[in-house]
């Protein structure tokens, strides 16, 4: 990408499973319904729960613009957003999840989005390419 | 008006731009409105009703008159700022604002009064509105469609604990207070530089600076440690919850920016405009808000003419007229329709030589740009003053728009002749001139205190420093009356952008419209694109005067946002394929080499619609897939199905509620045909319903309504049975779903080396492995062939799909489109959501009720559905038809009449050229249409009638041995 301020990498096939439970499991979980959270990466364990982990694509944003580039479709306030962040939000019209990372975001949307979502991506990494 | 430069031009800085066919020399940077004066161009404009001839009234936001087109739009000249080989024109008019053909229009004028197309073209009588519409929109229309594709628009969420709207003195004293007690800042400033008026008045200080150098120096303070300041930037609404939307343009070529900033607390720091006086021809070019002319020329350097008359209301008028000569344009006379001025104001203007005339209104403007002003004395004595530029102060008109757009009350101040805020509002304060303290001092501790206050509320300590000091600009703004002369007459306007004159608000007002929405609505007073700004204070007193009540008792119109015009494009966004997205299975990159051509289908999923090869049609190309279908085998995408996995220890009593159809009762690995009802007994969904477990479901759901039946899905569980415990999981993504069909369907798959349970029966579910993972494969589908659904990973389905297709090309496989699904369907008779399923048949209406289970004690529709059964007449029903002519496919949507003249009885839901059926077929809902079986109907064309024959509603396999076989 053009702007050396934000990075933007697909993330490979991960394992990602659904488990039903009243309590968060784990500290990068994501709810994504009552009671129902994603479990992310190899410690996920999908004998408790439903394997999803063809449902998502993933993203990374890495970069210190990395939270510019997000302000362009998500509302949530990112200045706010430190280590442990992990949100259910809209970025335009999609339904997508967010996770805080050291170095900037993970972004995952129901896979089927995902042309659309690497396309806003790219729009907007380019729209914050002149700086603001 | 012979405007002229303060400074010379530098030709470093110098550029060329056109405006109506005029090649002028200009600043870069300056704004047209700017450069058209200096280059002493008067006419710039055209009106909106009248076409008469309009120059500059204001500056930045609020010019109501001058609207041109730069080929991106429509903008108004005082924001297009001047670039290189910047084209311009008038927007309202044909050829040029100084010459413009419809200008005839103005002629009439006596002839167009208030209401005068609705009196004219819709009153009794009148039915010549649709003749004329066109024509009189056409007339009317300011500017034209860009040819150009809409340039890049960024939008962007902003945070902060204090946003402070506007940068003149209060705003930044708020700023500074806010920014102070550590809170996070967001100031948002329309102009150019921050000061607001400070920039035009060098009188005016802060501490021991320069008010200007004050408010430059406060900025690029705050920037640094972190506040963020915004130039350039409009905010345009202000919403529930704290939430201000602002449009930025920027300098340079970063594109322009729609921000929404939600804040914890809000100062609105707005500002104040200047109203026009009434009189007589008020709208010659050369006529212009006296803050305007200073503005121009402190900011621009541009001087609006070489011998100036004022006309004025209030004492502050004095001190920007000073202000205004000491720049260095020439203001030969002030009027003052006031009998008594100040002494010491009085001393001042003639020390700078101007003469002043007191007690005096003005009459009329005279000439064309204007050469004179007619003013009149207490005793009817006139006096006509020579000049070429007059320019009006008739008040201040306080900026509320922000404080009112989310619900902000207002009351009537006498002093300020306007309305100004009741307190704060939902987090936004007002402060400074907008609350009613223009006065440089009262503005700087408002805005202090306003800043504290709002940091406070933001959850931050304020600071507690005092407010900054302010000296200079001590002369009160209120007026001593209002800005309509008695005597005013004649065309006196008052709303400048949609040419409304003080005699149409009288005419109204005297024809009963004399409430201040009906008369916006009747004279379209405040609708033009400044919204009111300009015009709305003087309706509002005209109307006052006309019922003979307080302006505070006539009140307001409503204030809604945009605050300043914005283009399309900031909101609607550029388009192109970002505008809606288009959801891709893992197979549609394949569909794509095929060369399908794909459409948009429901849930925004991008499917094949048909698999043309070279040379072939639509019709062929269809013809080929469902033939295949019939006689060979044919492999269809339909992973975009909704899918559910629903498990826990009471799935099946969930199932069972939402369900019309009992699914308790299913045994492990078989799945039913299942439907659900709206609550009023109609169809809502269809689908298959495997059971997986006795503790676990698959729930098929048709593409469509996927995300509906999720809501309903938890609709019920979190709010209707909240004593049932279940796991819900939307798995449509998760599951690629390819099936294959028809009767080589078996030793395809077999081909394929795929594992395919031997004695797996029609509507039974399997799981089995291919590639080391898991997959369901499923006897179902939905052509009425022998059918295997495998429900796989969706990124293993490329390499499953390609598989089966090599494997059955020796078997003539196809790949098959939505188009032959369509076709496939309608030959047997399996009901579509959406077509047939049309939200108001039930269950028995399609011949469904084999599916209803309503001997149970609830489910969804359960209520209703009983109800229903007491009335069967009149139903809708679903029938086959044949026309008479079998070559004559029956056009989808048609009306169904038993004759020829009858009313209408149904329609066509569905109709195809079946290869199956040798003829055309068709689907229809229509009243009582099974007890219809074997007459004949007539249908409505739009090129006549045709005839059809009412038949079975299934063309083909009608006993379904094909897909059990």
């Amino acid at each position: 990408m053009a702007d050396p301020c934000v990075t933007v990498r697909p993330i490979g096939p991960e394992r990602i499973v659904a488990v039903f439970d009243t309590g968060r499991p784990g500290p990068d979980a994501a709810a994504i319904g009552p009671d129902t959270w994603l479990m992310i990466g190899g410690d996920a364990d999908v004998a408790a729960g439903i394997d999803v982990s063809d449902s998502y694509a993933g993203f990374a944003v890495t970069g210190p613009s990395a939270a510019d580039v997000f302000a362009q479709g998500i509302a949530l306030d990112l200045d706010r957003a430190v280590a442990g962040f992990v949100a259910r939000t809209r970025l335009g019209d999609v339904a997508v999840l967010l996770w805080r990372m050291p170095d900037g975001f993970v972004v995952r949307c129901e896979r089927s989005y995902a042309d659309w979502l690497a396309a806003w991506l790219a729009r907007a990494v380019r729209l914050s390419a002149g700086g603001i | 008006m012979s405007g002229y430069r303060l400074s010379p031009l530098v030709p470093a800085e110098t550029v060329e731009i056109e405006f109506d066919g005029l090649r002028l020399p200009a600043r870069r940077g300056e704004s047209l409105a700017a450069a058209l004066m200096a280059n002493g161009i008067s006419t710039v404009a055209r009106s909106f009703k009248y076409h008469r001839p309009r120059g500059l009234l204001g500056f930045g936001s609020w010019e109501p008159n001058a609207a041109v087109e730069t080929g991106e739009g429509t903008e108004l000249a005082t924001n297009v700022r001047v670039t290189e080989g910047l084209r311009a024109r008038a927007a309202n008019c044909w050829p040029w604002a100084r010459f413009d053909v419809k200008s005839v229009l103005g002629a009439f004028g006596a002839l167009m009064p208030a209401g005068f197309y609705y009196k004219t073209f819709r009153g009794p009588g009148g039915r010549m509105w649709p003749l004329f519409e066109p024509a009189i929109r056409r007339a009317a229309g300011i500017g034209r469609l860009p040819a150009r594709a809409a340039p890049d628009t960024v939008k962007r969420n902003a945070h902060c604990d204090v946003l402070v709207v506007g940068a003149g003195a209060a705003g930044i004293a708020a700023a500074l207070a806010a920014h102070a007690s550590g809170a996070r800042v967001f100031l948002v400033e329309e102009g150019d530089a921050p000061g607001g008026r400070l920039l035009d008045r060098s009188d005016l200080r802060v501490g021991h600076e320069v008010g200007a150098v004050w408010a430059r120096r406060s900025a690029e303070e705050m920037t640094t440690s972190g506040a963020r300041v915004l130039l350039r930037t409009a905010a345009t609404g202000r919403y529930e919850g704290g939430l201000v939307v602002a449009y930025e343009r920027p300098a340079g070529d970063r594109p322009a920016c729609l921000w929404k900033i939600r804040a914890r607390a809000i100062v609105l720091a707005t500002g104040a405009i200047e109203r026009p006086l009434v009189f007589a021809d008020n709208d010659r070019p050369g006529v212009v808000l006296l803050a305007a002319a200073l503005a121009y020329a402190a900011r621009s350097r541009v001087a609006i003419g070489r011998h100036a008359v004022a006309v004025v209301n209030n004492d502050a008028a004095y001190e920007d007229v000073m202000a205004l000569v000491r720049e260095g344009v020439h203001v030969r006379h002030l009027v003052d329709m006031r009998g008594n001025p100040d002494a010491r104001l009085a001393a001042g203007l003639s020390g700078l030589g101007v003469e002043l005339h007191a007690g005096f209104a003005p009459v009329s403007a005279m000439g064309c740009p204007v050469y004179g002003l007619r003013i009149a004395g207490a005793g009817g004595a006139y006096r006509d003053l020579a000049c070429d530029a007059v320019l009006m102060s008739g008040g201040s008109t306080p900026l509320v728009h922000l404080h009112s757009h989310a619900g902000g009350r207002l009351r009537h101040s006498e002093e300020l002749h306007a309305f100004v805020p009741v307190g704060a509002h939902d987090g936004a304060r007002s402060a400074g001139a907008c609350n009613g303290r223009a006065e440089l001092a009262a503005a700087l501790a408002d805005g202090h205190a306003a800043g504290s206050l709002a940091a406070t509320e933001a959850g931050l300590v304020a600071h507690g420093g005092g407010a900054p000091v302010g000296s200079g600009g001590t002369a009160s703004v209120h007026p001593s009356a209002g800005a309509v002369p008695e005597v005013a007459r004649g065309k006196a306007f008052v709303d400048f952008a949609a040419d409304v004159t003080v005699a149409d608000l009288r005419l109204a007002a005297r024809e009963g419209y004399d409430s201040v929405e009906l008369l916006k609505r009747y004279t379209t007073t405040g609708m033009a694109v400044d919204q009111g700004r300009i015009a709305n204070l003087s309706a509002i007193e005209i109307l006052a005067q006309a019922r003979g009540a307080a302006p505070g008792d006539v009140g307001t119109t409503t204030y809604r946002p945009p605050f300043v015009p914005l283009p399309f494009v900031a909101i609607a966004d550029a388009g192109g394929a970002l505008l809606r997205p288009s959801r891709t299975t893992t197979l549609t990159a394949w569909h794509e080499a095929a060369g399908a051509v794909m459409y948009e289908s429901g849930a925004n999923w991008r499917r094949p619609g048909y698999y043309p090869r070279s040379g072939e049609g639509l019709e062929a190309a269809v013809r080929r897939e469902c033939r295949a279908v019939r006689q060979a085998v044919g492999i269809y995408d339909s992973s975009p199905l909704g899918k559910f996995e629903i498990s826990g220890p009471d799935a099946a009593a969930f199932l069972d509620f939402v369900y019309a159809t009992r699914l308790s009762d299913l045994a492990p690995g078989r799945g039913r045909y299942a439907l659900q009802l709206h609550e009023d007994g109609r169809l809502f969904d269809d689908g298959i319903v495997f059971r997986l477990a006795p503790d676990r479901y698959f729930v098929t759901t048709t593409t469509g309504n996927a995300d509906a039946c999720h809501q309903r899905f938890e609709y019920c569980r979190q709010v209707l049975r909240q004593d049932l415990s279940i796991g819900l999981l939307n798995v449509t993504e998760q599951w690629a779903d390819i099936v294959v069909c028809g009767p080589a369907a078996r030793q395809t798959i077999a081909d394929a080396g795929l594992p395919m349970p031997e004695r797996l029966a029609f509507l039974g579910m399997a799981t089995c492995r291919i590639a080391e993972r898991g997959v369901r494969v499923a006897r179902a589908g939905f052509t009425g062939e022998l059918s295997f659904e495998y429900f796989v990973p969706a990124n293993a389905a490329p390499e499953i799909w390609t598989r089966l297709l090599e494997a059955g090309r020796r078997h003539g496989i196809e790949p098959v489109g939505s188009e032959a699904n369509h076709v496939l369907r309608i030959e047997k008779g399996f009901i579509s959501v959406g077509h047939e399923a049309d939200g108001i048949c039930g269950p028995d209406d399609l011949g469904l009720s084999f599916a209803v289970h309503a001997d149970r004690p609830d489910f969804v529709g359960r209520q209703a559905l009983l109800r229903d059964r007491s009335s069967p007449h009149g139903r809708p029903q679903l029938v086959g038809l044949f026309a008479r002519d079998p070559g004559f496919v029956l056009p989808e949507g048609a009306a169904v009449l038993r004759t020829t003249g009858d009313r209408t009885r149904g329609y066509v839901t569905a109709s195809c050229h079946s290869e199956a059926a040798g003829r055309s077929v068709a689907l229809a809902l229509i009243e009582d249409g099974r007890s219809l079986s074997g007459q004949d109907v007539t249908l409505a064309l739009a090129d006549g009638t045709a005839g059809a024959r009412v038949v079975a509603p299934v063309f083909y396999d009608p006993r379904g041995e094909r897909q059990r076989g």
